[in-house]
C-alpha cells in the first residue's frame, strides 16, 4: 500500500505507511452483501449467510461495532477478518486480546532509545495497530474480546464511538479518514476463565450469534476447504459429521467446523501417504486420534462415538 | 425524533418499520430489559439500513422473521433476552395491521362515540354520564389519556390535532395504546386512583406489576364501592398473592379487613401477614386453622404469637388443643404469662429446657443447677399431671447431664427443639470450652453431614415428621433454603464454577456456617472452598463436597485469633483458571507483615478473576474503596447473605 500525496508531509503518517504499508494489501472494496457473500465463498472459501453479512453492513453504516459470539471453530475470526477486508478494500488489522493488553500495545509507545535521543516526540513514537488502522482507514478485528480488561474495552468503545484516537503525549488527535475504519469483535461466551462483557459494552455492539452449522452446511464447508488428493466419499463425510454431532452433545470439548475440516484434511493426507486414492474408514479413525483427542479423560467418549458411527 | 427521518407520510412502510422498532423497545423495557435511547436510535438505524442493503422493502422485512434477528442483535444482552425480543417482535408485526397511531385514534374515537361527543365538545353532567357502566369506562379512558380535560369552562374534549399530538407523544414513551393507557392508569393510582377506578373490569387486563400492593388494595376497595365486584375480586386476589409472597403492606389490619370480606385469606396470606405483624394472629385465628400456621413461623415469632393467642382468648383451651395436636410444643410457651396452672407449668418447662440448652452450650454448672431446680418445682407444682410426660423427659435429660452423658443429652434436646434452635444449639455447643460437649456436638453434626450428603432433591415438607421427632436433614435444608424465603434451586449444567472464600474468624463464623450449608446445596457449581482465619484451609470440590471435613475445619478453633484475608485470596486463586471468586469476609486483616488484602484482591482481578465480596456492614471499608472490577454487597443478616450467595451460586 502506497502513500498518497495528500498527507505525505505528516511524519507519523509516513511512519505508519513505512511500517504497515507492505503488509496491508489493497483490493477493490465490496460493500454489497450479495456480492460479498459470493466473494467470501469463492476467494476466502467461507460460507456465510447473507443475513449475517447484511447485518454487519447495516451496523457499519450505523457506525456500530459488531460482536460475533459463538463456540470455537465456527469461523468467527476468519469471517470477521474477511468481511472487514472486503468492506475497507484493504487487509484488516487483528488484535488478539489478552488481559495485559493495554493502550500502549495497540495505539503506540515510545522507543526507549530513540526517546533518550529525541525526547518524547513523534520521532521516537512507534505507532501500533489501532493507530495504524485509523490512519490507513482499515478495519480492525478484536479477537477474543473477553480476554481483555474492562479498561481496554472502555477505551475501545470510546474510540469506536467518537471515531478518533487521542495521543496526549503527542498532543495529537487522529480522526478516521473514511468508512473503512470499522470493528468486529469476537467472543466465545462458553469459554470459562474469561471475564464477562459489561452491560455498557453490550449496549453498544450489534451482536451476531454463531452456532454449529446444520449437517448439510457443515458438509459444504468441509468440501470447500478440502484440499487433499484422495477422494472423500459423501457417505464418509456424512458419518464424520454424525460423529462430530455426537461429540458436541457428549463431550466437554466440543469440536467446531474447524475441527471437522482439519479432520477431513488429515484423513485425506493419510490416505495419500498410504498411496490410496480414496479415504477409508481407517484413515478417518487414525486422523480422529490426532484431531479429536483433545483431553486425556475424554478419549473414551471419542472412541465410543467413532465406534457407534463407523461400527467395529 | 426518528419519525421525521423516516417521514411516515411519504413512505408508509418505512414509517411503520420505525414505529414497530420503537414499540418493540418500549415493550422490552416494560419486560425489564434496559434499553437506552441511543440504543433505540441505533436499532432504528440498523433496521432501516438492513432493509436497504438486504434489498427488502421495509414492509417485507416486517413480514419476514428477519426483523427479530436484527433486533435481537441490538437489544438482547443476556441469555433469554432473545426470546423476549422475538416475542415482542411477533406481537408488533403479525398481530397488528394498523400503525400504533391509527390504532390509538381508533380507540379514542370509539370512546367519543360512546359518550356521544366529538372533538372540542363540552362535557356536561359528569355524574349522570358515569352512571352507565360503558360510558363510565369510556370517560375514564379519555380522562386518563388527557383527551378530556378540565378547563376554566368545565370539562372539554381536546381538538383533533391536539389529540393526535397527545397520541404521538404517549406512543413515543409507551409504544402502544394499551401500554399508554396502563401507564396513565398507574400514574393515577399513585395519586389515589379516582379515575382509574372507573375503568372497572378493564383494569384486570392490565399487568399492574409496578403498582404497589397498597394501591392495589385501595383500588379494589373503591371498585367494591362502585359495585364492580368481579374486578375488585380479581385485583384483591392479585394483592393477596403478592402479600403471600412477602410483599409488605402499609396497614396489615386494613388489608386483612378487605381480604377477609372477599374471603381471600388463606394460609399463605395468613403466614405472611403474621410475619409482618405478629399481633394480627389473634384476628386471623378466627379465619384459619392456627394449628397449620404456627409450625411455619420462625421460633421467635411463634413464641409471640402463642403468647398473644393465650392472652386474647383468656382461657387456655385453645392453646392446649394446639399442644395436643402437636402444632406447638411446650417449649413455644416460654413467653406465656397465665394464671392457668397448665400453661404456667408449660412455660416453666420451656424455661427448664432453655436452661438445659445453656448448660450444654455454655459449660456453666449454674445452668444445670437451675434446670434441676426448675424441674423439681414442676414435679411438685400444679399442672404436673397434664405435663407428666414432658416433666419426666426433662428429669431424664437433667439426670443424663448430671451423670455426664453429654452425648445422650444433646441428642435428646436436639430432637426436641425447633429446627432453628436445634442447629443454633449444636453450633454453640460445638464451640463450647468443654471438650466433651464439643466432641458430642461435632459428632452430631457429622450425622447431619452424612444425611445431607445422601439427601436427594428434597421437597418442601414439614420438619416434624413424627411428633417430637426432628429430621435433621430436613431441618437443615429448611433452615437454610426452604423456610419461607429460601428456595432450593436446581442448578443448570455447564455453568461457570465458583470459588468460595469464607472467613471463619470471630464474628464471621455463624455466616460461614450458613455459607457452607449453601455451598453443600450447590456443590456442583463450586469448584473450591477456602475457609480461613489465621490458617487457610483449601478444599477442591470434585463432584461431591466433603461436608464433614468442611465442618471439622469450620469448627476447629483457632488459638491465634488472627485473620489472614490476603493469603486466603492468594490460595484461592492458586492453580485454578480464573473464574468467579466469592469472598465472604469483613476484610479485617489482622496478620501483621503479610500482604495487604487489597493488593491480593487486585492481583486476582488482574489475573482475570471476577471478584464478588459479600460483607457485613462492619467491614473495613478502606480495603474496598475505589477497588476496580470488584462487586461488593453488604448483608446484615444470615438470610440476606444466603440470598445473595444463592444468586451467585445457582
Ligand atoms: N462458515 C464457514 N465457512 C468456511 N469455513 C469455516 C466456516 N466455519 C468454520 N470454518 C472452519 O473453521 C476455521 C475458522 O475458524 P476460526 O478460527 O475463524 O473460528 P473461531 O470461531 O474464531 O474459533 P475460536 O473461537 O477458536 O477462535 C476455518 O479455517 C474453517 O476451516
Ligand atoms: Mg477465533
Amino acid at each position: 500500500m502506497e502513500l498518497t500525496a495528500a498527507h505525505d508531509d505528516d511524519k507519523l503518517v509516513k511512519k505508519v505507511y513505512e511500517i504497515y504499508g507492505s503488509v496491508i494489501r489493497e483490493r477493490k472494496p465490496i460493500r454489497n452483501p450479495r456480492e460479498m457473500v459470493k466473494v467470501l465463498r469463492e476467494e476466502y472459501k467461507l460460507i456465510v449467510d447473507e443475513r449475517v453479512v447484511s447485518l454487519v453492513v447495516a451496523a457499519f453504516m450505523a457506525g456500530r461495532p459488531v460482536l460475533f459470539e459463538g463456540p470455537p471453530g465456527t469461523g468467527k475470526t476468519e469471517i470477521g477478518e474477511a468481511i472487514l477486508t472486503l468492506w475497507a478494500g484493504k487487509s484488516a488489522f487483528i488484535l488478539p486480546c489478552s488481559e495485559n493488553y493495554d493502550e500502549y500495545r495497540v495505539i503506540g509507545d515510545f522507543h526507549p532509545l530513540m526517546a533518550l535521543r529525541y525526547g518524547f516526540t513523534e520521532d521516537s513514537f512507534i505507532p501500533r495497530p489501532l493507530l495504524a488502522a485509523i490512519i490507513l482507514d482499515a478495519g480492525v478485528l478484536v479477537d477474543e474480546i473477553r480476554r481483555s480488561s474492562e479498561e481496554f474495552q472502555n477505551m475501545l468503545l470510546d474510540i469506536i464511538d467518537k471515531r478518533r484516537i487521542v495521543v496526549p503525549e503527542l498532543k495529537r488527535v487522529f480522526r478516521a479518514r473514511g468508512v473503512g475504519f470499522q470493528f468486529i469483535l469476537t467472543s466465545n461466551p462458553e469459554d470459562i476463565g474469561q471475564g464477562e462483557l459489561s452491560d455498557a459494552f453490550l449496549r453498544r455492539v450489534v451482536r451476531i450469534k454463531f452456532d454449529y452449522p446444520p449437517p448439510d452446511l457443515e458438509a459444504e464447508i468441509v468440501r470447500i476447504r478440502y484440499d487433499a488428493g484422495a477422494v472423500l466419499p459423501d457417505e464418509l463425510l456424512g458419518k464424520m459429521i454424525e460423529v462430530v454431532g455426537i461429540l458436541r452433545e457428549k463431550s466437554a470439548y466440543k469440536p467446531g467446523p474447524a475441527d471437522t475440516v482439519l479432520w477431513a484434511r488429515i484423513a485425506g493426507r493419510l490416505a495419500e501417504l498410504r498411496g490410496s486414492r480414496r479415504v477409508e474408514v481407517r484413515d478417518l479413525v487414525e486422523a480422529a486420534q490426532i484431531v479429536l483427542y483433545k483431553r486425556v479423560d475424554e478419549e473414551d467418549v471419542v472412541d465410543d462415538a467413532l465406534r457407534r458411527v463407523f461400527g467395529g | 425524533m426518528m419519525r421525521s427521518e423516516g417521514s411516515s407520510e411519504a413512505e408508509p412502510c418505512l414509517g411503520r418499520l420505525i414505529d414497530v422498532v420503537e414499540a418493540v423497545a418500549v415493550e422490552l423495557r416494560r419486560r425489564g430489559l434496559h434499553i437506552s435511547t441511543s440504543q433505540l436510535v441505533d436499532a432504528v438505524r440498523v433496521a432501516v439500513n438492513y432493509s436497504a442493503v438486504r434489498g427488502l422493502d421495509p414492509c417485507r422485512l416486517l413480514a419476514s422473521d428477519e426483523l427479530g434477528f436484527v433486533l435481537s442483535a441490538v437489544f438482547a444482552r443476556r441469555p433469554g433476552d432473545e426470546e423476549l425480543v422475538a416475542e415482542a417482535v411477533k406481537r408488533y408485526t403479525r398481530e397488528r395491521r394498523q400503525s400504533p397511531l391509527q390504532e390509538f385514534m381508533r380507540h379514542v374515537e370509539s370512546d367519543l362515540r360512546v359518550l356521544n361527543v366529538t372533538y372540542g365538545s363540552r362535557i356536561r353532567n359528569v355524574q349522570r354520564l358515569v352512571s352507565d357502566r360503558a360510558r363510565a369506562h369510556a370517560y375514564a379512558r379519555l380522562k386518563l389519556l388527557g383527551i378530556i380535560r378540565r378547563t376554566r369552562h368545565g370539562e372539554r374534549v381536546v381538538s383533533r390535532s391536539e389529540a393526535v399530538g397527545i397520541a404521538r407523544s404517549l406512543l413515543t414513551s409507551y409504544g402502544s395504546y394499551r401500554a399508554a393507557l396502563e401507564a396513565m392508569a398507574i400514574k393515577d393510582l399513585e395519586r389515589g386512583g379516582r379515575r382509574a377506578a372507573l375503568l372497572g373490569q378493564e383494569l384486570t387486563a392490565m399487568r399492574l406489576e409496578k403498582v404497589n400492593v397498597d394501591s392495589l388494595l385501595a383500588l379494589a376497595r373503591s371498585l367494591l364501592r362502585q359495585g364492580e365486584l368481579s374486578a375488585a375480586l380479581e385485583l384483591a386476589k392479585r394483592a393477596a398473592r403478592r402479600i403471600a409472597h412477602g410483599e409488605r403492606v402499609r396497614d396489615v389490619h386494613l388489608a386483612l379487613e378487605l381480604l377477609r370480606s372477599l374471603n381471600l385469606v388463606d394460609r399463605d396470606v395468613a403466614v405472611a401477614m403474621i410475619r409482618q405483624e405478629p399481633s394480627i394472629a389473634v384476628q386471623l385465628s378466627e379465619l384459619v386453622d392456627m394449628g397449620r400456621i404456627i409450625p411455619r413461623l420462625a421460633h421467635d415469632v411463634r413464641e409471640h404469637v402463642v403468647a398473644q393467642l393465650v392472652k386474647s382468648r383468656k382461657h387456655a383451651g385453645f392453646v392446649l388443643r394446639l399442644l395436643a395436636e402437636g402444632a406447638i410444643s411446650v417449649y413455644d410457651l416460654k413467653l406465656v404469662r397465665q394464671r392457668d396452672s397448665v400453661l404456667a407449668a408449660a412455660a416453666e418447662a420451656a424455661q427448664a429446657l432453655d436452661y438445659i440448652a445453656r448448660a450444654l452450650s455454655e459449660a456453666n454448672p449454674a445452668y444445670l443447677d437451675m434446670a434441676a431446680y426448675t424441674v423439681a418445682r414442676l414435679e411438685r407444682g400444679a399442672g404436673a399431671a397434664e405435663l407428666a410426660a414432658e416433666v419426666r423427659w426433662l428429669r431424664t435429660v437433667v439426670a443424663m447431664l448430671e451423670r455426664g452423658d453429654v452425648d445422650g443429652a444433646l441428642r435428646a434436646v436436639v430432637a426436641r427443639l425447633q429446627p432453628a434452635r436445634a442447629i443454633e444449639l449444636l453450633y454453640a455447643a460445638s464451640r463450647s470450652t468443654d471438650r466433651r460437649v464439643r466432641a458430642a456436638a461435632q459428632r452430631l453434626l457429622a450425622v447431619v453431614a452424612s444425611r445431607l450428603r445422601r439427601s436427594g432433591a428434597g421437597a418442601r415438607e414439614r420438619v416434624w415428621g413424627r411428633r417430637g421427632h426432628l429430621d435433621l436433614r430436613k431441618a437443615l435444608r429448611l433452615r437454610f433454603f426452604l423456610s419461607g424465603d429460601y428456595n432450593i434451586a436446581v442448578s443448570r449444567r455447564g455453568r461457570e464454577k465458583v470459588v468460595l472464600v469464607l472467613d471463619k474468624s470471630g464474628s464471621m463464623r455463624p455466616y460461614a456456617l450458613a455459607c457452607v450449608m449453601a455451598a453443600a446445596s450447590f456443590a456442583e457449581n463450586v469448584s473450591r472452598i477456602v475457609l480461613f482465619d489465621s490458617r487457610v484451609y483449601v478444599m477442591n470440590v470434585r463432584g461431591r463436597l466433603r461436608l464433614q471435613r468442611l465442618l471439622d475445619s469450620l469448627f476447629a478453633v483457632s488459638f491465634e485469633g488472627y485473620t489472614d484475608v490476603a493469603r486466603a485470596v492468594a490460595e484461592a486463586t492458586r492453580a485454578h483458571p480464573p473464574s468467579k471468586l466469592v469472598l465472604i469476609s469483613d476484610l479485617r486483616q489482622t496478620v501483621a507483615g503479610g500482604e495487604d488484602p487489597r493488593a491480593a484482591i487486585e492481583r486476582a482481578v488482574r489475573l482475570g478473576w471476577r471478584v464478588y465480596i459479600l460483607a457485613p456492614p462492619t467491614l473495613d471499608r478502606r480495603v474496598i474503596e475505589g477497588l476496580r472490577g470488584v462487586r461488593v454487597s453488604l448483608f446484615s443478616s444470615e438470610l440476606e447473605l444466603t440470598r445473595s450467595l444463592r444468586r451467585l451460586l445457582q
